[in-house]
């Protein structure tokens, strides 16, 4: 049961992630590897509030949410710049120095020694410390990002999103300020990341760095692409998908001696014969 | 298009069966002299199969199969087999984290040993700290307010200063003046650093001289090496592991550095690698916290036709421990605890004892030098 409760925990996780990233890729269609660090600086700032000044845990959610809106301003303006295949290496850059300063700024973060001891979340004398709570606090935050990123899409405001996605340069003429649109979705979507961060580092209540690598970013563009861009509904089908798949081929009795690289091998090609036969995702509208 | 996924599930379901059925021939204890009727010892094991620890992982399995064949060939413990259960976990935390709670809610193992490095252990420390199985882990030395145990965690190995304080010795007999540290940055190389320091003071030596590096593998150390020849650091200690030990000594080479070199047993990873040319690295004085006894040596290379490395000795003496313990607590998980604190496990390695911190008394040090690629017990030459 702890299992399944663990697995479902990373899935909330990840589906969140997921959601946030499907917002700026799926929805407005700027091919994004950022979100990582957002979910970083997420998982940075509880690690560090809950640590160094007993700060309450959903404190420490709107710190971290707040941090990473204001650092996802500022990255999203100097991203503004670029376009498609710029945008995404400018996006790259950004991954990389954010994850040096959590490699290098040892006062704050301790560099690669990580921050051990994070505590459990607490609410009205109330410790989520068994994990069958801490996944229903976790499907509560799922919960309201989803009908946050629900309520995005379905609006007029998501609406102008999936134009920009479709034409930028026609929008324009319309006279929408498409820069204005495509930085408020990037910092929405970035503050959403800093929440799966926060639950993150609450849960396995360690960091370090190498949680928050360019491999995170490729993982979550898996989900959103495997799922199927520009649907919510297909963020949350691909963090299922993609957190369930390797634990399932876990049950498969690979030969003891290979059986870990064997189940790396099959993930792979079923991720592959996936995206051949189902180029737009599982419940997509749009093709990268 | 319909046709093609029902082929692609009917290879996935055959796959499956296949797997299943293989797994029931493979996944059993071992034969020999044990009754198999008799509930086993389930032992899980989150090692790092894959990601940066494999090599380190693999030995630990290579350790942990060894010691299963062999108690259970000796009739088991109490009579009882024992099973182990394999937890890969990719060398990532979060996954370390998923693979205890899979081993003890699904597979209901008694004990686990696990992990290989420390950012993948700690968490699976703390998860063990309010749960009730064990942990042992065979590749992390105690480090006081650094790497922790708690009262569901164990290490195999001591105090890591005192195993440093090994090299006291060493350094009062070799003439040097300047000693530096070229280390990666964890808790570990820090407490290194300052046992190090701490033994030049003694020596009436001026302190040492520290550079870090942050990541494993595909560094540069031509700036690191320039500051220390600069410095006149006339014996270097590399705190590193992977392919790092093999190009500092090459870009040292390169560049007309050539102080004395000692380092730890992270350089049995790249003498093992096919293709080295082992000859770079003669000369080199090794701390070898992984000295194995010679009967478990000799078994283990005529096993796998290997030499022992990262830790499988203490993975291998951690299955007898462990077995013991479960077995005499009669798999009461509050009573393997106190098992584990109170008895001194006798183990083909020598017997054990864990100390009141949950770590080993003493780790077998050896200094060593590498001499033909293989390692050659150090001698003081005047």
């Amino acid at each position: 049961m702890e299992y399944l409760i663990h697995i479902a925990i990373l899935i909330s996780i990840y589906a969140i992630l997921g959601l946030s990233l499907n917002l700026i890729v799926g929805v407005t269609g700027l091919i994004s590897v950022t979100q990582v660090a957002f979910y970083g600086i997420g998982a940075y700032a509880t690690a560090i509030l809950l640590t160094s000044t007993g700060m309450n845990f959903f404190l420490s959610v709107l710190v971290g949410m707040i941090v990473s809106g204001i650092v996802s301003l500022l990255i999203g303006y100097v991203l503004s710049k670029f376009k498609d295949d710029y945008f995404a290496l400018g996006s790259f850059g950004f991954n990389i120095i954010v994850y040096s300063i959590f490699l290098n700024w040892q006062g704050l973060t301790r560099g690669p020694l990580g921050i051990p001891g994070i505590g459990r979340p607490e609410l009205f004398g109330f410790t989520f410390s068994d994990n069958i709570w801490f996944l229903v606090l976790s499907i509560v935050f799922l919960a309201a990002v989803y009908f946050i990123c629900e309520f995005i899409v379905n609006s007029s405001f998501g609406r102008v999103l999936k134009a920009i996605r479709e034409d930028e340069e026609a929008i324009r003429v319309f006279g929408y300020n498409t820069l204005l649109y495509k930085l408020a979705i990037f910092v929405i979507g970035a503050m959403l990341a800093s929440v799966a961060g926060s639950l993150f580092a609450s849960y396995i209540t360690f960091i370090d760095p190498s949680t928050f690598t360019l491999n995170e970013s490729i993982f979550l563009l898996a989900i959103i692409i495997l799922g199927g861009l520009a649907s919510n509904r297909g963020a949350f089908i691909g963090a299922v998908c993609l957190i369930l798949l390797p634990e399932i081929l876990r049950f498969v009795g690979f030969p003891s001696d290979i059986a870990a690289q064997m189940r790396q091998v099959v993930y792979g090609i079923i991720l592959i014969l996936l995206m051949l036969y189902r180029p737009q995702g599982l419940v997509g509208e749009y093709k990268l | 298009m319909k046709k093609t996924y029902i082929w692609g599930a009917v290879a996935v379901v055959i796959l499956l069966i296949i797997g299943f059925a293989y797994n029931k021939k493979v996944g059993a204890p071992g034969a020999g002299g044990v009754d198999m009727s008799k509930e086993p010892i389930k032992i899980g094991a989150v090692v790092s199969l894959t990601g940066v620890a494999a090599s380190f992982g693999e030995m630990s399995k290579y350790g942990i199969d060894l010691a299963v064949d062999e108690i259970n060939a000796a009739g088991g413990v109490n009579g009882r087999p024992v099973a182990v259960v394999y937890g890969d976990d990719q060398t990532d935390p979060k996954t370390a984290v998923g693979m205890y709670q899979k081993l003890t809610s699904i597979d209901r193992v008694d004990a686990i040993i696990g992990s290989n490095f420390d950012f993948v252990t700690q968490p699976v420390f703390a998860l063990a700290s309010s749960s009730d199985t064990v942990v042992v882990s065979p590749s992390n030395p105690r480090i006081s307010g650094g790497f922790d145990t708690n009262r569901h965690s164990f290490v195999m190995m001591s105090d890591f200063s005192k195993i440093v304080s090994e090299l006291t010795n060493y350094l009062a007999q070799v003439d040097h003046k300047q000693l530096a540290i070229v280390r990666f940055e964890s808790v570990f190389s820090e407490q290194i650093s300052r046992t190090l320091n701490d033994i030049e003071l003694s020596l009436k030596k001026p302190a040492i001289i520290t550079e870090t590096y942050k990541q494993i593998g595909n560094n540069d150390y031509k700036t690191i090496i320039l500051k220390l020849k600069k410095a006149g650091a006339d014996i270097v200690f590399l705190d590193m592991v992977a392919t790092d030990p093999l190009t500092f000594v090459n870009q040292a080479k390169q560049l007309g550095y050539s102080p004395k070199i000692i380092t730890h047993a992270g350089i049995e990873g790249p003498l093992a690698m096919k293709g080295v040319d082992t000859s770079i690295f003669d000369g080199i004085v090794v701390l070898d916290w992984n000295a194995s006894s010679d009967v478990f040596k000799s078994k283990f290379e005529a096993k796998y036709k290997l030499v022992p490395t990262n830790s499988a000795n203490r993975a291998y003496d951690a299955v007898y421990i462990l077995s013991k313990a479960v077995a005499d607590a009669n798999s009461d998980k509050a009573r393997i605890v106190s098992s584990l604190e109170s008895q001194t496990f006798v183990t083909p390695n020598g017997p054990f004892k864990f100390t009141p911190e949950h770590a080993a008394g003493k780790t077998p040090v050896q200094i060593v030098e590498i001499k033909g690629g293989k390692y050659v017990l150090w001698t003081h030459e005047e």
